[in-house]
This record gives C-alpha cells, sequence and structure tokens, in this order.
C-alpha cells in the first residue's frame, strides 16, 4: 500500500469545509481509507487531470459527494493537495 | 516574481473584492450602466493579471520559486475565490436581462475561472515543491 501525505493546504481547505459542516470527517476518511486500500474502487473516480503540462495529477471523488480529491502521484507516495467543490472542478480544465 | 506576488496582494485582490461585494449588495439600487462597465473593464484587467501570474508560476524555474513562501498569497487567492462564488450565485438570482449585466456576469465568471486555475496551480507548485526538497535534503 502506497503511503499518502496531507498537505498543509489540503488540511486547511479540508477543516474549512468540516467546520462549515459542508463534509463530515467519516466520509473524507472513509475515501481516503479506501483509496489506500483499493485505488481502482469505481466509487472513486480516480482519473488523471489533463491540463497543459502532462503531470502525475489525479482527482477522485469523495464518495457519494460532488467534492473532489486532487493528489500528485510519486513513486513512494501519493501526496494529497486540494480538495475542490464540483464549481471549482469545473474550471479546472478550462484554458488548459 | 517578487512583483507578481505584490501583483496579487498589493493590487488589492482583497480590497476589489469588497467592492464587489458592496456593488452586488446594491445592485438592485440605482447603479448605472457606466459603473457596470467600468467594472467589467476592471475585472478584465485583474483576470488578465491573474493568468500572467498563473503562466509565470507553471513556467518559472523550480530554483526560482523555491526563494518564496506563497502562503499568503494562497490565503488571498482562496478568500477571494469564495467571495467570487457567493457573489456569481446572487447574481444568477437576478432576473434582469440588461446586456451590461450580463457582460459584468460573464467577465466576474471568466475572474473567477482563473482565481480557482491560479489557486490550485499553485497549491500543486507549492506541494511537489516541498515534497522534491525533502527528499533531495
Amino acid at each position: 500500500m502506497k503511503p499518502i501525505k496531507l498537505h498543509k493546504n489540503y488540511i486547511k481547505k479540508r477543516d474549512k469545509l468540516l467546520k462549515s459542516h459542508v463534509l463530515t470527517k467519516e466520509e473524507i476518511d472513509a475515501t481516503l481509507h479506501l483509496f489506500q486500500n483499493d485505488p481502482t474502487d469505481r466509487r472513486l473516480r480516480v482519473h488523471k487531470i489533463r491540463c497543459r503540462r502532462d503531470k502525475q495529477r489525479f482527482s477522485l471523488t469523495v464518495i457519494n459527494t460532488q467534492y473532489r480529491i486532487l493528489y500528485s502521484s510519486f513513486e513512494d507516495v501519493d501526496l494529497i493537495v486540494y480538495i475542490a467543490n464540483h464549481d471549482e472542478y469545473s474550471r479546472l480544465n478550462k484554458n488548459c | 516574481m517578487t512583483a507578481q506576488i505584490n501583483t496579487i496582494q498589493n493590487f488589492g485582490l482583497r480590497s476589489f473584492i469588497n467592492i464587489l461585494q458592496s456593488m452586488v449588495k446594491n445592485i438592485k439600487s440605482n447603479l448605472s450602466q457606466s459603473f457596470f462597465d467600468s467594472a467589467s473593464l476592471e475585472i478584465e484587467k485583474a483576470t488578465d493579471e491573474l493568468w500572467s501570474f498563473y503562466y509565470y508560476i507553471i513556467s518559472a524555474e523550480r530554483e526560482d520559486l523555491l526563494k518564496y513562501n506563497f502562503d499568503n498569497v494562497l490565503e488571498t487567492l482562496e478568500n477571494s475565490s469564495e467571495k467570487i462564488e457567493k457573489i456569481l450565485s446572487t447574481l444568477n438570482e437576478i432576473k434582469s436581462k440588461e446586456p451590461y449585466l450580463q457582460v459584468f456576469k460573464s467577465k466576474l465568471d471568466n475572474f473567477y475561472t482563473a482565481l480557482v486555475q491560479c489557486k490550485i496551480e499553485l497549491s500543486f507548485t507549492d506541494a511537489e515543491l516541498e515534497y522534491e526538497t525533502n527528499k533531495a535534503s
């Protein structure tokens, strides 16, 4: 199992969402737990973010929500970088 | 690069957005078409500034970017995009089909896209730089 590392920007944004009760800790924890154990699970809808520069950047869905967790996949770790709402996520590939 | 960061902080993104907020609150009062036309122009300029910041980030050398702490910029971009989301949502509730309002909304929508792309790109850049630096040390 590849370890995950939560970046400070992700933590900041996640805590904001938890505080405003938009998402629950259980939803996020269950999603990341599943991702670590079976990243191919269809509920996660893991896919590569295709943009200007072809980097190892991916997105996964917080199960049963419109939120997406964005991460960089390195050889030794998946670096969780950002959690985006549907509107933000839909803007991500514009002008790419 | 410092100039680019100063642009984000000093060009007054926060105060600019506060002005936009108060504008939208007063949208039902008698704001003139020229007022919105002028605001649309300002938003367009601000959007160009954000894109130029974005392109700088994606094209700069990693070594150059390492010199900067992006925390404040990211915070500004995050708070700003939250406010713009609310403004756009308020604008969507306004039924007026006046062309100048439609233009204003469209410009603001583009501005929001630029904000989102800047903050997400910067978040990735910041995280990847930290990872690469830790790995090298």
